[in-house]
Parts: structure tokens; C-alpha cells; sequence
């Protein structure tokens, strides 16, 4: 398994979207990036926390202290408005890109 | 928005560091269960999750970054390290501080009485909309009406929304235990209101009592009724008397409620007396006004001056050339001082630049000194604005320091002067603390403190670190820090002697003003006022024999030489009249000559002096009112109307009639020491009866006549007061007052200037040669003598002190022409004062630079190499 560094703005457009799909703590989030993609990517502490905080200060997305699912105490973090269209954006912008890139890598 | 987040956050702060902990301690438990639900022991899994989580403090670091806390921590890193820094060189810092003081000391005071007399609102309510009427001869601004324009002015209410005026008569008070001289204010309707002025006791004038002899009645300030009378508690309806008439007490005002330390008003009936209103009247007013809201001085002027085009008969045909003015209140009050105080507050600027040179140099050379430890950062890694950063806080800090000192010193300054000029009588000045003070106390410290520091701060942390370290601590200096450092010297020494040359010719100027012949004799001569009661004086003629018997009898006073009566002594405070003459031969339309008038008694030339250069003096025989029309002129005036005719004999045209020249006198310094001759016109006492002040010359010191003088008073006209008793010569210099304080300060100003100078050079020099000690260390062990060293580095502070007094002085020389007006008897470009402040400066420099230079002779060429 490679760890591939993942850009900071890709990341933060990952975990809005997995917000997108519900409220969740931040421990949650890294796994499910790492399942949903297959180990393929792997979001470590020191990358995670620090896009959380940013975009929380970005008013994109706001936290909560809640009770998770085996009764532990954890921050959740859910999407707002502003982050949606966040999202929106940023997904625009991802696909616009990808699409330059294959269609480079395929006619050249 | 980020930022008003960031800055919230800061007092988040603790709460953010727990959660953060708890979120990150959760996160790890987490994977430690996880790696255990894979089959994981306890303690692999643990492992495990350190090694997944990754450098938590790193995490921890960059989360706190987003979060914003990280600039507030460096802020305090940065604080730490720089009062540790400076705690190790008190030296550098106390000098700093100590300098900053002083630059800031001296602006603020400045600013603070600019701003008193600028910038604040005056102590009234509308003060910005109040403005003094006169009427003015032409090509000068006077401050004089009379009756007659007082009436003119009326009937303008779409311009002003008051108009008021004053006029004040000298008499005494009786009725109480002694008999008083006394002020009174006639006051016409409006007055009060323009200052808003309000009563506490009582009312003010109603509209009939300003009517002829329906005015017996009187509102008194404050002061008079708590000093003068009392504080009695009765005052409504007691009586004051004066002239013989009794007069109600109507009112009394609130503290402070008339901008003057005016008295006594009574009513004034100027409007219904047509003796007053005509044209040339004697009675003399002060007259203001409140403009309208939305109506401009300018404007209104123009205005006025189209009225007066329109009614010729209110003032007398030589003064057709006469303008009305109108003058804000503040610049009647003070606006011809202001070319002076800009002059003060660029001085103070200079200072404050010369301050922050010196700064600038010291900071260079300490950051010098440490470039070894910056380089080694700079390659560690730390990044350029960051040490920018650290070493700009370390200069805020002193800054910090040193203004706030200079704002305490400065206000203190402020106050001080305060109470030195009697600032505070001037009742619609405030002279409290106000904000925009501290304001600009903060403003000028954040200033001096970023340009102080900013480039001694980029210049050294410049990468190019291979240099750095390898010159070491001691090289040579590179040639163009030097240069940089030359240059701000050369500036220091210019500011300095232009400062100093400004103050020699000031103190020149005092001086030649204080030797100046001012026309009359002013030791032993003795001066008071007398005002008879209108009773005994109800003409001109029992005026003039009024006068006659008090002369008489301070003649017979042993030790008196002579004695003599004229309306307005030289330089006494005493109101003196304007008026306008001019030759039979010259057309009536064109306006006259503006001249002084004073009404004098015989023996008043004799008593100071004053030498008859033509013709006769004036004498008893002209002291009639039925005597032949004779006036005597002074050679001025002679001169300016007359220019080469001889005007001995000559008729001359005086409120529409003529009059003969019978001699010509010597001019006399009318209004203070230093002052222009004016063209004077002297008229006898019954044939223009004024209030008369009397003069005596005595043998002795005349104060010690005092007794003799009321007693010989009291002998022919017993129960009138005295006032106003004085020696000339006290008020001949007390006259120079306004030129004192002027020059003291700015002696004091130049006199900081030169010490800190002496300082840059002193620190230049010493910071140089420590440079240059290698080099010197090589020339010693060539051969060098000591002399020959000393020679070599003095020679180098002479040449840069020497292009700071050239450039010093050619702007001392520029600057120098906004002063001439200042300047008596002495050109702005007067080479002896020049040459005492160059000369000065240059001592004073070559003192600074002898001990470095000596230091650096006496340096032991062994060890200087070895340490290298």
C-alpha cells in the first residue's frame, strides 16, 4: 500500500463530502476515506485535524460535542451552507481538471 | 472577518487546547481498538497507533496555526527575547530611551499648545462662530471701533444673529468702605448673549434701561462679587456708586461666564447717544458678533465694507481708505503669533529627527555587532521576516518605553509653561488634557519607534550569510553602511546648526532690543492713573485744571524733578487711539496718513525727555479750550507726510479741521521695546480731554516716593484712588516678555538639539573606530604615532561634521527669512551669529570624537591582530 500525499485543497474536499452524506466525528471521517477508497488513501492526524480546524474557521463547517455510537464522547462536524456550495465548487473544479488530464494523457 | 475570528479566538485559547487534546487522545484509543478488533496484543496495538498517528506535536503545531494562535505566541517569544536582549545592554537601552524622551518630551508640549490654541473648540459655546468687528487702517488689521461704526453695523441680521459691543470707562467706586478704582463695561444689548453668558442671581439689562439716563444699573462677575464685595449674600438691589450715581446690583453672572476678567457692566446707550454715534466719537468699543450659521467671514466682510461705501457720514473723511474687518475670535486673539508657533513646531519636529538619527545609528551598530548569531539563524532556517520581526519588536519596545516617558515629561512641559506665560488667564483656552494629545504622543511613538527600527531591522537581516560569518565579529566596515551611517551624522549636525544659528540670532536680536534707545529717558521715572469724577470735570477746560493741580503738586514732592500728564504713556497697556491726518494740500477722498494721538499736559516732553527738535512744546496757553489750534508732531510723522517741505508752521487737517504744527518732537518707541517708530500727533489736554495718566521723574528710585505721591493726591483731591502705579522702566522691559519666552524656548529646544548631536557624533565615532580597529592596529605596528592616528580619525568626523555645517547652514539661511519680521537690528544672514553657532557645533563635535579617537591611538596593535 503507497501513502499518496493528497493536496490540501483535494482533502478538504473530500471530507466535506463525506460530511455531506451526515454528521460525523473526526476519526470517522479518516476511516471512511480509507475504506471507501481501499487503503489507497490514508489521512493521517497531522493532516486531518488541521483541514478541520481551517474550514471550520472558514465557516464551512461547524462542530458539535456529542456521544458517538459506542457511547464515547466525541466532537461531530457537520456541513453548512457556505460549505455546500463549497462543495459544489470545489467538485467543479476537481472535475474540469481530471478531465484536462486524461484527455491529455489519452490523444498525446 | 478571519482576523476578528482569530483575534476572539485568542481567549478561546485554553478551552481550544483541551478539546484539542481530548479530540486527539479519542482518535488514538480509537485505533487502538480497531487494531485490536484485528487481532492485534494491547501493547502492538498501541505501537502500532503511534506510529499511524504520526508526530503529534506537529499536528498539534499546524492545528494551532489554522487556529491562529501561532503570531500570539511569537509575540510573546519575540517580548521575552527582546527584554532579555536589552536587559544585557542597559547602556544601549537607557540611551535610547532616554533620547526618545526627549524628542518626544519636546513634541508633545508643542502639539499640546497648538492644540489648545489651534485645534480645540474655545471654552464657549458657538466659539467658531464668533468674530471681532474693527476697522482697520489700510495694510493693517487693528482692533478698534468706535460708536459710530458700532451703529453703522446695525440692521444686518441676516448676517449675524447677535451683535455686541463694549466699551470701558475707568472710575472709582464709593459707597463701600474705601473708595475703589474701578473698570465699568458699558455693554450694549447682545453681549452677554454672544458667550452665551448666564446669571446665576438676578437678570440681565432689559431693552429700556439702555436708554440715556435710564441706565443706573449694574450686573457684576462672579469674581468681583465673591473678592471684591464679599460673597454677600444680599447683593440684589445693594448699591454701587459710581460717578456720585448710584447704581442697582440686577444681577450677578456664573463663573467664568464672560471670556475677560471684566467686572462691572452697566448699560450702554450708544445707540440713543448722539454724541457717541458720530463720526470720530472718542467712545471707543470692542465689538463681536455671532455669524449667522450659514454665513462666511469672507462674504460678510465684503458686505460690511459695501455699507460703509454707503453711509460716508459715520466716519470722518480721512479715514475713507479704512476697511471693516472681520477677524475669527481666535485670530484677533493670538493669529499674529502663528507664523511663531509653526516656526516652534518644525523646530520640535527637527528635534524629534535628529533623535531618531541617533536611535537609527545605534541600532545599526548593535545589530553589527550581532550579525554572527542573526546569520546562523537565517541558515537554520528561520525566515527573513521573522527575524525582521524580532528585531523591529526589541526598537517598539524601547520606543514604547521611551514615549510614554516623553509624553508624561511633555505634558508636564506643557503645564509648566502654562503657569510661566499666565496662559490661564486667557479665559477661552483650555489648557486641560485632551485626547488628541495623546493621541499624537502615541502616534509620534509608533512612528519614530518603526522608523528607528525598521532599517537597522532589514538591513541585517539580509541572507548573504557566507559574508557574515566570515568576516566575523570584527572586519572592516563595508563602505556603504558606513556611507549610510556618514549620511545620517551629516543630517544630525545640519538640523543642529541650524537650530543654533536661529537661536544666536534670536538671542542677538533680544539683546539689541534691550539696548535700543526707545526715545525717552525710563530710569527714575514713575507713572500712575488718576480718573477725576465726572462731577468735578464736567468740561475740557476743568479737565485740564484738574490735571494741572495734581502736577502742581507732584512737583512740590521733594527728590521730583519733573512731571506731566498725556493720555497714553509709552509702553503702558493703556488704550491708544488711531486716527488718520493729512495735509490741507491733499484731497479729502483720498484717505490720510494713519498717526497715533495722544493728549498730553505741559511738562510731559520735559519728564521723559523727549527732545524738541523744532519749534516750541505745547504750553499752559495752548491749554484752553478756546486756545488757538496747535498741535505738535514727531519727526516720523513730519517725514511721512511732509517728506522734504518743512512742515514747522505747516497746517494739517485733523477731524476735518486744521490745525498748526508748532514743533516737532523726537520719535519715541510707542508700544514696546524695539518697536518702529509710528507717526505721533500731540494735542493738548483741553482740547481732547481723555483719561489722563500722570508721570513723574525723580532723583531717587521712585518707588520710594510711593507715599509722597498718594499723599500729595489725597492733598488736592482727596477720596480718588490710584491705579495702575508703576515704574517705566519695569514696563520698558517687561515689554521684551513675549521676545523672553520665545527665545528661551527655542534656546532650550537648540540646547537639546546640541546634545543629542554631540551624542550621534560621540556614538558615530566611537561605533567607526571599534570598526577600524584592525586597520588601526596595522598602521600602529607600521609606525604610526599616536598623533598621527588620532589625526586620521578626527579628521574623518571633521569632514563629515564639516558638510553637516554647510548644509546646516545654508538651511538656517533659508529658514532664517521667516524670521526677519522677528529680528531687530540684526539681517537674518548677520555672519558674527552665524559663525558663533558653527563655531559651536564644531567644538562640540571635535570634543565628542577626541575620546574614540584617542581609544582607537592607544589601541595595542598586538592584541587588535591577534583576535582575529
Amino acid at each position: 500500500m503507497t501513502k499518496i500525499d493528497i493536496l490540501q485543497g483535494t482533502l478538504d474536499m473530500l471530507i466535506l463530502r463525506i460530511l455531506n452524506q451526515g454528521t460525523m466525528h473526526g476519526w470517522g471521517i479518516a476511516d471512511r476515506i480509507e475504506s471507501i477508497s481501499e487503503s489507497v488513501l490514508k489521512v493521517g492526524e497531522g493532516s486531518l485535524y488541521p483541514a478541520l480546524y481551517r474550514m471550520q474557521q472558514k465557516g464551512w463547517i461547524k462542530s458539535e460535542w456529542s456521544v458517538s455510537e459506542n457511547n464515547r464522547k466525541a466532537k461531530f462536524y457537520s456541513l453548512t451552507a457556505s460549505g455546500r456550495k463549497q462543495l459544489r465548487e470545489k467538485e467543479k473544479s476537481w472535475n474540469r481538471m481530471t478531465g484536462a488530464v486524461a484527455a491529455i494523457m489519452q490523444n498525446s | 472577518m478571519r482576523f476578528f475570528r482569530r483575534f476572539l479566538a485568542l481567549f478561546q485559547r485554553r478551552r481550544f487546547e483541551s478539546e484539542m487534546e481530548e479530540e486527539m487522545r479519542l482518535h488514538r484509543e480509537h485505533r487502538i481498538e480497531q487494531a485490536i478488533e484485528n487481532g492485534m496484543s494491547r501493547e502492538e496495538a498501541g505501537r502500532t497507533a503511534n506510529r499511524k498517528m504520526g508526530s503529534l506535536d506537529q499536528a498539534k503545531e499546524s492545528a494551532r496555526d489554522e487556529h491562529g494562535f501561532l503570531w500570539f505566541d511569537y509575540l510573546k517569544q519575540d517580548i521575552s527575547y527582546a527584554w532579555r536582549g536589552l536587559r544585557k545592554s542597559p547602556g544601549f537601552a537607557l540611551v535610547v530611551i532616554f533620547t526618545l524622551t526627549a524628542g518626544i518630551g519636546c513634541n508633545t508640549a508643542c502639539f499640546s499648545l497648538l492644540n489648545s490654541l489651534l485645534l480645540r473648540p474655545l471654552a464657549y459655546p458657538n466659539a467658531d462662530r464668533i468674530v471681532f468687528l474693527a476697522e482697520s487702517p489700510p495694510g493693517e488689521i487693528s482692533y478698534d471701533s468706535n460708536g459710530a461704526s458700532f451703529a453703522r453695523w446695525q440692521e444686518n441680521d441676516d448676517l449675524f444673529e447677535q451683535l455686541g459691543g463694549y466699551h470701558l470707562r475707568g472710575t472709582t467706586l464709593t459707597g463701600r468702605d474705601h473708595p475703589r478704582p474701578v473698570y465699568l463695561t458699558e455693554t450694549t444689548a447682545g453681549l452677554f448673549e454672544i458667550f452665551s453668558a448666564r446669571l446665576t442671581q438676578g437678570r440681565s439689562f432689559r431693552r429700556a434701561e439702555h436708554q440715556p439716563g435710564q441706565g443706573h444699573v449694574a450686573v457684576i462677575s462672579h469674581e468681583f462679587w465673591q473678592q471684591q464685595l464679599g460673597g454677600d449674600l444680599d447683593i440684589l438691589g445693594a448699591q454701587l456708586v459710581f460717578d456720585g450715581v448710584g447704581h442697582d446690583v440686577i444681577g450677578v453672572l456664573e463663573p467664568r461666564a464672560f471670556p475677560y476678567d471684566n467686572a462691572i457692566f452697566v448699560p450702554s446707550d450708544v445707540l440713543h447717544n448722539e454724541a457717541k454715534r458720530a463720526p470720530g466719537s472718542d467712545y471707543d468699543m470692542s465689538t463681536f458678533a455671532l455669524l449667522n450659521p450659514d454665513v462666511e467671514r469672507g462674504p460678510a466682510q465684503t458686505r460690511l465694507q459695501s455699507m460703509r461705501g454707503a453711509y460716508p457720514d459715520s466716519y470722518l473723511p480721512e479715514q475713507r481708505n479704512w476697511r471693516d474687518t472681520i477677524q475669527s475670535w481666535r485670530d484677533a486673539s493670538y493669529g499674529t503669533y502663528k507664523p511663531a508657533f509653526m516656526m516652534t513646531a518644525l523646530v520640535v519636529a527637527a528635534i524629534l529627527l535628529i533623535a531618531c538619527v541617533n536611535i537609527t545609528n545605534l541600532a545599526l551598530a548593535r545589530n553589527r555587532a550581532r550579525s554572527g548569531e542573526i546569520a546562523l539563524r537565517l541558515a537554520l532556517g528561520a525566515s527573513t521576516g521573522r527575524i525582521v520581526r524580532q528585531l523591529l519588536t526589541e526598537t517598539m519596545l524601547l520606543a514604547i518605553f521611551g514615549g510614554l516617558l516623553g509624553a508624561i515629561a511633555g505634558v508636564a512641559l506643557f503645564q509648566g509653561f502654562i503657569r510661566w506665560t499666565n496662559m490661564n488667564t486667557l479665559r477661552f483656552v483650555e489648557t486641560s488634557l485632551d485626547y488628541r494629545v495623546m493621541l499624537f504622543a502615541a502616534g509620534a511613538t509608533l512612528l519614530a519607534g518603526l522608523v528607528c527600527g525598521l532599517l537597522p531591522a532589514l538591513r541585517c537581516a539580509r541572507p548573504g550569510i557566507n559574508t557574515h560569518l566570515k568576516e566575523g565579529q570584527q572586519g572592516v566596515a563595508t563602505g556603504k553602511r558606513r556611507r549610510l551611517q556618514s549620511g545620517l551624522v551629516i543630517a544630525e549636525c545640519a538640523c543642529t546648526v541650524a537650530l543654533l544659528i536661529i537661536a544666536v540670532l534670536l538671542l542677538r536680536s533680544l539683546q539689541n532690543v534691550a539696548a535700543s534707545d526707545p526715545g525717552f529717558t525710563r530710569e527714575g521715572v514713575l507713572y500712575f492713573s488718576l480718573s477725576p469724577p465726572a462731577e468735578r470735570t464736567p468740561d475740557a477746560d476743568s479737565s485740564a485744571r484738574f490735571t494741572d493741580q495734581v502736577v502742581t503738586q507732584l512737583h512740590r514732592i521733594p527728590g521730583v524733578v519733573a512731571a506731566g500728564a498725556t493720555s497714553a504713556v509709552p509702553m503702558s497697556k493703556v488704550e491708544y487711539r488711531t486716527e488718520a491726518v493729512r495735509r490741507i494740500t491733499q484731497d479729502p477722498d483720498a484717505g490720510g496718513l494713519t498717526v497715533g494721538i495722544d493728549s498730553v499736559a505741559p511738562g510731559f516732553f520735559d519728564t521723559l525727555q523727549i527732545s524738541l527738535l523744532r519749534g516750541r512744546t505745547l504750553t499752559a496757553a495752548d491749554n484752553q479750550s478756546a486756545a488757538p489750534r496747535a498741535v505738535l508732531v514727531n519727526s516720523r510723522l513730519a517725514e511721512l507726510l511732509f517728506e522734504n517741505e518743512p512742515a514747522l508752521g505747516s497746517p494739517i487737517v485733523w477731524r476735518g479741521e486744521q490745525w498748526e504744527i508748532v514743533g516737532i518732537v523726537s520719535d519715541t518707541a510707542r508700544y514696546y521695546l524695539g518697536h518702529d517708530p509710528i507717526p505721533q500727533l500731540f494735542v493738548a489736554q483741553a482740547r481732547l480731554p481723555l483719561p489722563m495718566s500722570y508721570v513723574l521723574r525723580a532723583q531717587v528710585d521712585p518707588m520710594s516716593l510711593i507715599k509722597s505721591v498718594r499723599a500729595a493726591v489725597e492733598e488736592t483731591h482727596p477720596g480718588l484712588a490710584l491705579t495702575n502705579l508703576r515704574r517705566l522702566s519695569d514696563r520698558a522691559d517687561g515689554s521684551m516678555g513675549l521676545r523672553r519666552i520665545f527665545l528661551s524656548t527655542f534656546g532650550l529646544f537648540a540646547g537639546v538639539g546640541l546634545a543629542l548631536a554631540a551624542m550621534g557624533v560621540f556614538g558615530l565615532m566611537t561605533y567607526t573606530a571599534a570598526q577600524r580597529m584592525r586597520e588601526m592596529g596595522i598602521r600602529i605596528a607600521l609606525g604610526a604615532t599616536t598623533r598621527d592616528i588620532m589625526n586620521l580619525i578626527l579628521g574623518d568626523s571633521l569632514r563629515l561634521i564639516g558638510l553637516g555645517l554647510l548644509a546646516g547652514t545654508v538651511l538656517a539661511a533659508a529658514g532664517s527669512r521667516l524670521l526677519q519680521s522677528q529680528l531687530y537690528a540684526i539681517n537674518n544672514l548677520d555672519p558674527a551669529s552665524y559663525l558663533l553657532a558653527i563655531a559651536t557645533l564644531a567644538a562640540t563635535g571635535t570634543f565628542a570624537s577626541l575620546l574614540p579617537a584617542w581609544k582607537a591611538a592607544r589601541a595595542n596593535p598586538v592584541s587588535v591582530l591577534r583576535s582575529e
